[in-house]
């Protein structure tokens, strides 16, 4: 063996990057932020759902409101950041929380319900440390531990996904957290392969009727898309990849029948920024793109483009028998909306008329014309009858709300195909979370259920409450009540018995 | 003739003044997570080298957890930079995902380990001086 040359390729090194980030100086320590949402929250008793929450509990039988059906049974999961504070330390981004996972148990009627946070290893170093460790978006936090990949600073904040016996806790940049889904012990990181170690695995797998789940990673470096499809039980199947040339947030995809949609928005990083978060510009003169990709062999067979705007979340996507591609998702004219976001967390509620998105038909024609086609109202946290992924869906159930709130109040169904909507307005004393869709004959699109929790701030509870899909505006046929709120939250699916 | 055995004997003694100068490093390599495989390292005099990724020497040891010691010798007074990774397959190769991330474990001299991205050549650089005969750094292997 030549000893000089055995280690040559250990120059990877270089690829250790992940991350865009400025040298700029740091700023000063976020105790303003910690002191200005409490001192905001005492004026202002909507922002609990954005307090500090530690508490992981047990209850029983919660208190109900109406009879849930004794056919409807299982489990359903939420994820978001809920820890957001150490010490006089506040983070100033709602998505570098850690995640909670919640689980409200439906039994024959009746609603059990557990919290946990998920314990990755920057919660579980930090919690033993009693500060935080790491200094992503550079806040000022000091004496840190270095951030030497993605995984560090996983969160796994982001949504919550049934795979096989267990639930995986998903976040955007990093590997999947595998949990109990009764106990919702945190069994550890997801690692498909040894080629796919330490990989992001997004927040948003699209799973197909028969069980089959297809999820996405970027690295911000490369611009490199990974595309993977793993079988019913989170194995994996196949992998792909892709130059992107992109390099911002990206947060969900799309699958129709035969493709893989990677969606890449008008964003551009600011190397000026000073943090990966603050580096993210909307960029008014770059079109959104739409890549699309075979799913057999992960090939781009095409590549069109959009006016610019900018999506967190897609509902889904499908295929006309012609070959056009359909696709919704919840559209915001430009990226203000990462400002409420950050707002929010120093307790800040200032209304920006740019912050709300609204759904969107896009249609890429066979002859690769495009077209727009905008419903009207707010919309957020898209969803669907599960088993149409990828196929033609009459129907997205979305959130609802006012034009410059923070919060959404209402829950909502829109026809995409008339435009019709069927929508139950919680109110203003309720902030609203997503809403999911659960099917009682599989392929109907006629016969669910809507389950979905929200906050009510006055009485600081919160509550699940579970409608007629197909009648959303007579209101919840159920409702429970747990004694206490917890944290606004971002996503969750739901795990049959 | 007589200047030839001059020259040849004062080369021979200035030869041997380099070599009593010449000094060992000794790397003393924390967190080695398993057993399995070899540590590969490789020594590099300068940033223009290291940059260039064109070592002086290198070295192996088998692979032990917790703790293990290589060392270099015959090194001239200069700045050195050491990187390793655990070979703990043992194809001589680092193994990367496939976003290019090292998927075995790798460390660097000084204790150096970067931030978002690969150490500074400053954070990573031992310095041995004409004075050192032995000099003794750290390493911290990371892991994915």
């Amino acid at each position: 063996m030549n000893r000089r040359e055995f280690v040559t390729n250990i120059g990877l090194l270089s690829a250790l990057g992940f991350a865009p980030k400025s040298l700029s100086a740091l700023n000063a320590l976020s105790e303003s932020a910690y002191e200005s949402f409490n001192a905001s929250l005492k004026k202002n008793p909507q922002l609990i759902g954005y307090k500090n929450y530690t508490s992981e509990r047990v209850v029983e039988n919660l208190v109900t409101e109406g009879t849930f059906p004794k056919d409807f049974n299982g489990c359903f999961y939420r994820n978001g950041p809920a820890l957001f504070e150490r010490g006089s330390i506040r983070y100033e981004h709602l998505f570098e929380g850690d995640g909670m996972i919640h689980a409200f148990n439906f039994k024959d009627g009746s609603v059990n319900y557990k919290n946990k946070f998920v314990k990755t290893q920057k919660f579980i170093k930090e919690q033993k440390a009693n500060r935080f460790l790491y200094d992503f978006s550079q806040i000022g936090i000091t004496d840190t531990l270095p951030i030497t990949s993605a995984n560090s600073i996983n969160s796994a904040n982001t949504n919550v996904l049934p795979v096989g016996d267990d639930i995986w806790a998903l976040w955007e940049a990093g590997s999947a957290h595998s949990m109990n889904a009764d106990n919702l012990e945190t069994q550890g990181i997801i690692t498909l392969s040894n080629q796919l170690k330490g990989m992001p695995f997004s927040a948003h797998p699209k799973v197909e009727a028969d069980g089959t789940i297809w999820n996405f990673g970027l690295d911000y470096q490369s611009g490199k898309v990974i595309m993977y499809k793993l079988n019913p039980n989170g194995a994996l199947d196949s992998f792909g990849l892709l130059d992107t040339n992109y390099h911002g947030m990206l947060h969900d995809f799309l699958i129709t029948k035969n493709h893989i949609l990677i969606i890449l928005p008008s964003l551009k990083v600011d190397p000026s920024g000073k943090s990966f978060m603050q580096s993210q510009k909307f960029n008014p003169g770059q079109p959104m793109r739409v890549m699309v990709v075979d799913k057999n062999d992960y090939s781009l067979k095409a590549t069109h483009e959009f006016p610019p705007c900018y999506i967190f979340h897609f509902g889904n996507a499908w295929e006309d028998k012609d070959g056009a591609i359909r696709f919704d998702g919840c559209r915001y004219p430009n990226l203000n909306i990462m400002d409420t976001i950050v707002d929010v967390m120093k307790g800040k509620t200032s209304k920006n008329n740019q912050s709300s998105a609204q759904s969107v038909l896009f249609s890429i024609l066979p002859n690769g014309k495009t077209s727009q086609e905008f419903f009207d109202g707010v919309s957020e946290f898209p969803r669907i009858y599960p088993s149409k992924t990828g196929l033609k869906n009459t129907k997205v159930f979305t959130l609802s709300g006012h034009e410059n709130e923070e919060w959404m109040h209402s829950v909502r169904s829109i026809n995409v195909d008339t435009g019709k909507t069927d929508e139950f307005d919680y109110g203003k004393e309720f902030l609203v979370e997503e809403h999911i869709v659960v099917e009682k004959t599989l392929g109907s699109q006629k016969d669910g259920w809507l389950v979905g929790t929200a906050l009510h701030w006055p009485s600081k509870r919160s509550c699940v409450s579970l409608f007629n899909a197909e009648n959303i505006a007579e209101g919840p046929i159920a409702r429970a009540w747990l004694p206490f709120h917890i944290p606004l939250g971002f996503h969750g699916n739901f795990k049959n018995d | 003739m007589k200047n030839k055995y001059y020259t040849l004997t004062c080369l021979v003694l200035l030869t041997a003044v380099i070599n009593i100068n010449a000094a060992e490093l000794h790397v003393t390599i924390d967190h080695i997570n398993n057993d399995n495989g070899t540590i590969l390292a490789q020594i590099f005099e300068g940033p223009e080298n290291f940059k260039n990724g064109i070592p002086k020497d290198s070295a192996m040891l088998t692979a032990k957890t917790g703790q293990a010691t290589l060392s270099f010798n015959n090194l001239d007074p200069g700045e050195y930079v050491v990187r390793m990774f655990h070979d703990d397959n043992n194809n001589q190769k680092m193994d990367s995902n496939a976003f290019g991330m090292p998927t075995e474990g790798y460390a660097f001299s000084n204790e150096a380990i970067g931030n978002m991205g690969p150490p500074k050549y400053k954070d990573m650089v031992v310095v041995i001086t004409k004075n050192d005969s032995k000099v003794k750094t750290k390493a911290k292997m990371i892991y994915l």
